[in-house]
C-alpha cells in the first residue's frame, strides 16, 4: 500500500487533483466570468467540488511526503 | 507637461491583434503573417526531410521554431493588443516545441522530423481556421503579401504612438529626424563593425571588456544614446525607430564579445550543445550523467532545432543566443513596462534600462534564458489583463480587505468573452507546462508570480498557479526521483537559510585580485542601484491598483533566495527574475527625481537623456564583461578540446585546472571531468596531476586567467603546470596553440 502511494496511487491523485483544479476553473471561466462581473463572486453553486479539490491537494502532499520516505527511507 | 514626465497615454491598446477587428492593415497583416507561417510550417518540415545543402534552411528551422503553431494559435486567441499577441505567437512556437521535444525523449520516440511536421500540418489547419474567421478582401496571397510591408510598419509603429491625448498626428513623424535616426543608427553599427574588429580580448585582464573595447566601440554607443535620446524626447514617439534603436543596443552590447572573439562565451553554453548533441545521437536524455537530465525539454528542443536546420550541432546558435533573448523579451517588456508605467514613453524608456541593466550573462544558450522568456509573456498577459479589466474595490479593515481581495475575481477586459478568456488561459498553461519541463528555479518563480495576482484578487485565473503547482511538484517528484534521491539533502539544506545562501551568492563573487574585487563590487552596486531606484519608483504608484501585484512579483523573485544558493547564482537568478519589474519603477523614480529637468524643452532636456542612455550603455558594458576574460571561448580551445576528442576512449578522464573553454561539446558521458584546482582535488594542481594521472589534461589562457583572478595566481601558472608534466615525460603535447594546450598522459599511448 505504501509503495503504491508512494508511486501509481500519487500520481493519480495528482492527476485527479490537476484536472479537478481544471475543470474548476474552465466552469468559472465559461459560466461565470464576464465583463460585467465587477463585484465579489457568489457562492459556489457547488462546493462539494471544491472542498474535493482541498481534500485532493492534501492527498497529492501526503503521497510526495510518502514518496520521499520510501526513497530515502 | 512635457513629454517625459507624460503621466497617461490614452491612447493604449488600440493596435489591432493578429487578425482584430476594424482595422483594414491590421486585417491584411494578419493574414499576411499567417500566410507566412502557413509557408514556412510546410517548407522547414519538408527541407529537413529532404535534407537537401539549401541556402537559408537555417534561417527557416528558427523561423519555423519561432512562428510555428504560435502565430496561427495567437490569431485565434485574438488578443487584442498587437505586442502581446506577437510575444504569445512566439511563447506559444517555443512552447509546442519544448513540450514535443521532451516527450520524444520521454517516450523513447525520437523523429524530429515526423514531429515537426505534424506540429506543422497542425499548424496549418489552425491558421486555415484562422484565416477563416479573418475577413479578407478576397484579393488573395499576392495583394496580402503586398499590403503586409505596410502593415508590419504600422504594427511597430503604433507600439510607439505618443503619450499625446487622442490620435498621434503622422505628419509630426515626418521631421529630420525619421532619416537621421536610421542613417546614424547605420554608423552606430558599422562603428561597432569595426569596433568588433579592433579589439584584442586577449588584453581583457582584471577590468574586462571596458579596458579594451576602445574609441568605435564608445562612438557607436554615443550615437544610439543620442538617437534614443532624440526619439524619447520628441513630441510625438516614432515606434519604428525606437525599436531600431532597442535592436542596435542589443547587437551592440550583447553581441559584441562573442563576435570580436568569433566564438560563443560562457562554457556551460557549450556544455548544453554537448547535451543536444547527446540526445541526438542516443535518441534519450543524458539520466545519471548530469541533474539537467529530468529537465531534457530545451536540451531536445536544440537537437530538433539543429535537425531542422541541417547543422552539425547547436554550437551555430550559441554566438547569438545573447542578442536573440535580449530581442526577444523586447515585446512582453514593452506590455509589462507599459501597464506599470501607464505610458509609452516610459515604456520604451524601460526597455532601455532593462537592456542596460541586465548584466547578469543568464542570457546564453540555456534552459534559463527560455524559460524567462516564457514567463515575460505570462506575466505580460496578466498585468495587462490587470491594466483593462475593473476590479471591485475592498473596504474595511485590513485584513478584511485582503480577504475580500484573495476572494474576487475582477472583470473581463473589454469586449474579450468569457470563452476567450478560458481560451487565453489554457495559452498560459501550455506556455507554464513549458517552462515546468524546461527549468527547475523558473517554474518556482512562475508560480509565486502567478500566486501574487490570486492573493492580491487582480486575475481570473484564480487557480492557475494551483494547476502549475501541481505539475510541477509531480514533475519534480515522479520525473526526477532519480535526482532527489541522491540531492535531496542538497535541495532541502539551504531551505529557509537566507543568509547563508546569501553569503554563497555573493561572498563566493567577490575574492581575488584587489581590481577584480572592485568590477565585483561594481556589479552589486549597479544591481543595488538598480533595486533602489526600483523601490523609490514603487513609492510613487504605491496607491494604484498595479502596486500590490507588481511589488508581490519582484518579491516573489527575492524570496528565492529562501530556497537555495542555486550554486552560489542565486542572487543573479533574482535579479533576473525581477529586472523585468525593477526596470520599468526605476524609471518611474528617475522621472520623478529629474522632472524639473525633464519639464525643460530643447537641449538640455536631450542631452541629460542622452547621458542617461550612455551611462546606461557602458554600464552594462562594464558590468557585464567583468568576467570576459575567462568566460570567453578561444579558436584553441575549441581546437584542444578537439585533439581530445579525436583520441578519448570511454571512461577516460579529463583534467582542468577551472571549468572554462568548451570540453562539453562533444562526448557528454563517455569521459569524466577531473577538477584539479586545489578546491576541487585538494592538492596543488601538480600534484593533483602527479597523483590523479588523468589520461588527458587541458590548460589554456582563460583558466590562467581565473587563478590570476579569484586566487592571486602569477601569470602563466598553468602553462607552468603543463611544463612540469611533460618535462617529468609523464604526458605529451597533442595540440599546442597561443590560447590553450592539450596533453596526453604518455602511458596510455605505450
Amino acid at each position: 500500500m505504501v509503495d503504491a502511494l508512494a508511486g501509481w496511487v500519487g500520481v493519480t491523485v495528482f492527476v485527479l487533483a490537476g484536472l479537478l483544479a481544471l475543470g474548476l476553473e474552465a466552469r468559472d471561466q465559461v459560466l461565470r466570468a464576464g465583463p460585467a462581473r465587477d463585484v465579489v463572486p457568489e457562492r459556489r453553486r457547488s462546493p462539494v467540488l471544491g472542498w474535493l479539490l482541498v481534500v485532493l491537494v492534501v492527498a497529492a502532499l501526503a503521497a510526495v511526503a510518502v514518496r520521499f520516505a520510501v526513497y530515502l527511507g | 507637461m512635457t513629454a517625459l514626465t507624460a503621466d497617461r497615454d490614452r491612447t493604449d491598446d488600440r493596435a489591432a491583434p493578429l487578425g482584430a477587428p476594424g482595422r483594414d492593415d491590421g486585417w491584411s497583416a494578419g493574414r499576411t503573417v499567417l500566410w507566412v507561417s502557413v509557408a514556412v510550417a510546410i517548407a522547414a518540415p519538408l527541407v529537413a526531410a529532404l535534407d537537401p545543402a539549401v541556402p537559408g534552411r537555417t534561417l527557416l528551422a528558427l523561423a519555423f521554431v519561432l512562428m510555428v503553431p504560435g502565430v496561427p494559435l495567437a490569431a485565434l486567441l485574438r488578443v487584442p493588443n498587437t505586442l502581446l499577441s506577437a510575444s504569445l505567437a512566439v511563447g506559444l512556437s517555443i512552447s509546442v516545441l519544448l513540450l514535443t521535444s521532451a516527450a520524444q525523449v520521454l517516450a523513447g520516440w525520437w523523429h524530429p522530423t515526423v514531429t515537426a511536421a505534424s506540429v506543422g500540418l497542425l499548424s496549418v489547419v489552425t491558421a486555415a481556421v484562422a484565416l477563416e474567421r479573418i475577413p479578407g478582401s478576397g484579393a488573395g496571397v499576392p495583394a496580402t503579401l503586398a499590403a503586409g510591408g505596410v502593415a508590419v510598419r504600422r504594427w511597430v509603429q503604433r507600439a510607439g504612438r505618443a503619450d499625446a491625448v487622442g490620435t498621434p498626428d503622422r505628419s509630426r513623424l515626418a521631421t529630420w529626424t525619421r532619416p537621421a535616426s536610421p542613417a546614424l543608427l547605420l554608423c552606430a553599427a558599422a562603428s561597432w563593425w569595426v569596433a568588433t574588429r579592433q579589439v584584442d580580448l586577449d588584453d581583457a585582464g582584471a577590468l574586462g571588456v571596458i579596458g579594451v573595447v576602445g574609441l568605435p566601440y564608445v562612438v557607436a554607443l554615443v550615437l544610439v544614446a543620442v538617437v534614443g535620446a532624440v526619439q524619447l524626447t520628441r513630441r510625438t514617439l516614432d515606434g519604428p525607430v525606437l525599436a531600431a534603436t532597442a535592436v542596435v543596443l542589443t547587437v551592440v552590447v550583447y553581441g559584441f564579445s562573442n563576435v570580436a572573439d568569433g566564438q560563443a562565451g560562457v562554457s556551460v553554453g557549450w556544455l548544453h550543445v554537448g547535451f543536444s548533441r547527446f540526445i541526438t545521437e542516443h535518441q534519450a536524455s543524458f539520466v545519471g550523467l548530469d541533474a539537467r537530465a529530468y529537465w531534457p525539454s530545451f536540451f531536445a528542443a536544440g537537437a530538433v532545432l539543429v535537425r531542422l536546420a541541417g547543422v552539425g550541432d547547436a554550437s551555430t546558435f550559441l554566438s547569438l543566443a545573447p542578442v536573440f533573448y535580449n530581442l526577444a523579451a523586447i515585446a512582453p517588456l514593452l506590455v509589462i513596462a507599459r501597464c506599470i508605467t501607464r505610458s509609452r514613453r516610459l515604456a520604451w524608456a524601460s526597455v532601455f534600462v532593462y537592456l542596460g541593466g541586465n548584466w547578469f550573462q543568464q542570457d546564453y544558450f540555456s534552459p534559463q534564458a527560455t524559460a524567462l522568456l516564457l514567463y515575460l509573456v505570462v506575466i505580460a498577459v496578466l498585468l495587462w489583463m490587470l491594466s483593462r479589466a475593473g476590479t471591485p474595490p475592498t473596504a474595511g479593515s485590513w485584513w478584511t480587505r485582503a480577504w475580500l481581495a484573495a476572494r474576487r475575481r475582477p472583470a473581463l477586459p473589454p469586449g474579450v468573452t468569457p470563452r476567450r478568456s478560458a481560451a487565453w488561459e489554457l495559452a498560459l498553461l501550455v506556455l507554464a507546462m513549458a517552462v515546468v519541463v524546461s527549468h527547475q528555479l523558473t517554474p518556482v518563480t512562475l508560480v509565486f508570480a502567478l500566486l501574487t495576482f490570486t492573493v492580491s484578487g487582480h486575475t481570473q485565473y484564480r487557480r492557475l498557479w494551483l494547476v502549475v503547482s501541481l505539475f510541477f511538484l509531480a514533475w519534480f517528484v515522479y520525473g526526477a526521483t532519480d535526482y532527489w534521491v541522491g540531492h535531496l539533502g542538497t535541495v532541502l539544506g539551504d531551505l529557509g537559510n537566507p543568509g547563508g545562501n546569501l553569503d554563497t551568492a555573493v561572498g563566493s563573487r567577490v575574492s581575488g585580485d584587489p581590481t577584480y574585487q572592485v568590477m565585483q563590487n561594481l556589479r552589486m552596486g549597479w544591481s543595488l542601484l538598480y533595486g533602489l531606484a526600483a523601490v523609490a519608483g514603487w513609492w510613487t504608484i504605491r496607491h494604484r491598483r498595479e502596486a500590490l501585484p507588481v511589488a508581490g512579483l519582484a518579491i516573489g523573485s527575492g524570496a528565492l533566495v529562501l530556497l537555495g544558493s542555486y550554486g552560489g547564482e542565486v542572487v543573479l537568478r533574482v535579479f533576473v527574475f525581477a529586472a523585468p519589474v525593477l526596470a520599468p519603477l526605476a524609471v518611474l523614480a528617475v522621472r520623478r527625481v529629474a522632472a524639473p529637468l525633464l519639464r525643460r524643452p530643447g537641449r538640455l532636456r536631450l542631452v541629460a537623456v542622452a547621458a542617461a542612455l550612455l551611462v546606461l550603455g557602458l554600464g552594462v558594458t562594464t558590468t557585464r564583461g567583468v568576467n570576459v576574460a575567462f568566460e570567453r571561448v578561444t579558436d584553441d580551445d575549441l581546437a584542444a578540446a578537439g585533439a581530445v576528442y579525436d583520441r578519448i576512449q570511454p571512461g577516460d578522464v579529463v583534467g582542468t585546472l577551472a571549468a572554462t573553454g568548451a570540453l562539453g561539446r562533444e562526448h557528454v558521458g563517455e569521459w569524466l571531468p577531473l577538477d584539479m584546482s586545489e578546491a576541487g582535488c585538494g592538492r596543488e594542481a601538480l600534484a593533483c596531476a602527479l597523483v590523479e594521472q588523468p589520461e588527458f589534461i587541458v590548460v589554456g589562457r582563460t583558466q590562467d586567467v581565473v587563478g590570476q583572478l579569484t586566487a592571486d595566481r602569477p601569470a602563466g601558472w598553468t602553462t607552468e603546470v603543463a611544463d612540469a608534466l611533460v618535462e617529468r615525460g609523464l604526458y605529451q603535447v597533442i595540440y599546442q596553440g597561443a590560447d590553450a594546450t592539450a596533453l596526453q598522459l604518455v602511458d596510455q599511448e605505450g
